[in-house]
């Protein structure tokens, strides 16, 4: 049983909480723009390393809250808790974040918005 | 439409009767666990900083926001409990929660919901010396006496039931529960306090 420190409540029991699997899927913004093979990496392909992996988490039966976790999933130590919208801040954690295979996919690209002065800018 | 004037709600645990089991040798004391009835409970949510609800709530509920997380404030026999960085719930007497709600300056108030939950909620105490073993039987909370001290309010499981837990007084909680869980909650209790003894007193 995992002990989970919610960023509101603080540590908690893992019965409380619910895991909403793999966190940093950005939808693609131009989806029309991708191939069938490059919009399944967004809409159906997970993650499922041995080691480091960045997961969304929700404290459903306390505060009702999402919130990141990065999670060991051979230790199942939890190496970091951070909030939505942000990415972690330990090493481990940046570097699982980094090698995901996932940062180089056509949607994770196409989900990053486009510089007001348009595509000609850098 | 018709006047609901003389229509009177009933207890989420109404018809449940009252029942006890003698204190065994070795128990400290009955817990005494009692209905307390129908309560009106308004569900808060806004910025912890929001100036026109903390001042709305200081005149009309008598304290303000807990900002702080896991903490309730007091007023009388009312009460504001955290339940979430931006959601909080006022608890108070039968009757109150429109004049709570047209207190609070709602139109001036900016990006706020309130709801009326009274009857979403159903509410008991329990006191004595033995509250805290009865709960830690069903809950994974720590209520250990210098951990889940007076003014401390928790939301966790008790069994499988949601419930959001307050610590009142050094042996007094109150749990308060979805209307449909509380006769559950209240026949796990009465299982857990067998050992100690216990009496159940309706609203
Ligand atoms: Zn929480």
């Amino acid at each position: 049983m995992l002990l989970i420190k919610c960023p509101f409540c603080g540590d908690r029991d893992e019965l409380e909480f619910s895991c909403g699997g793999e966190a940093h899927i950005a939808r693609p913004l131009a989806e029309n723009t991708l191939t069938d093979a490059e919009f399944a990496d967004y809409l159906f392909l997970r993650d499922n390393p041995k080691g480091v992996f960045l997961e969304r988490w929700i404290h459903t039966d306390g505060c009702r809250r999402w919130f990141n976790v990065a999670r060991d999933t051979v230790s199942h130590e939890i190496i970091e808790v951070y909030p939505m919208g942000e990415t972690p801040k330990t090493e481990a954690a940046k570097a699982a974040h980094k090698a995901s295979w996932r940062r180089q996919t056509a949607a994770e690209a196409a989900a990053k918005p486009a510089s007001p002065a348009g595509r000609s800018g850098s | 439409m018709a006047s609901l004037q003389n229509v009177h709600g009933a207890s989420a645990l109404h018809g449940i009767a009252a029942a006890s089991s003698p204190p065994p040798q070795g128990s400290r004391g009955a817990v005494v666990m009692r209905d307390t009835g129908l309560l009106d409970k308004i569900n808060l949510r806004c910025d912890a900083g929001n100036t026109v609800i903390n001042e709305a709530l200081s005149r009309v509920v008598g304290t303000r926001l807990p900002a702080e997380p896991n903490r309730f404030h007091v007023s009388g026999n009312r009460r504001i409990a955290w339940l979430g960085p931006d959601e909080w719930i006022i608890l108070a007497e039968n009757g109150s929660a429109d004049t709570i709600t047209a207190g609070l300056d709602l139109p001036e108030a900016g990006h706020v919901a309130v709801n009326n939950v009274s009857d979403a909620l159903g509410s008991i105490i329990l006191e004595g010396e033995h509250t805290r073993d009865a709960l830690a039987k069903h809950c994974a909370l720590d209520f250990h006496p210098t951990v889940f001290t007076p003014g401390i309010v928790q939301q966790s499981l008790l069994s499988h039931a949601g419930v959001t837990i307050m610590c009142l007084d050094d042996n007094a909680f109150q749990i308060i529960g979805r209307s449909s869980f509380m006769p559950y909650i209240v026949a796990l209790l009465k299982d857990a306090m067998i050992e100690y003894g216990y009496e159940f007193q309706p609203a």
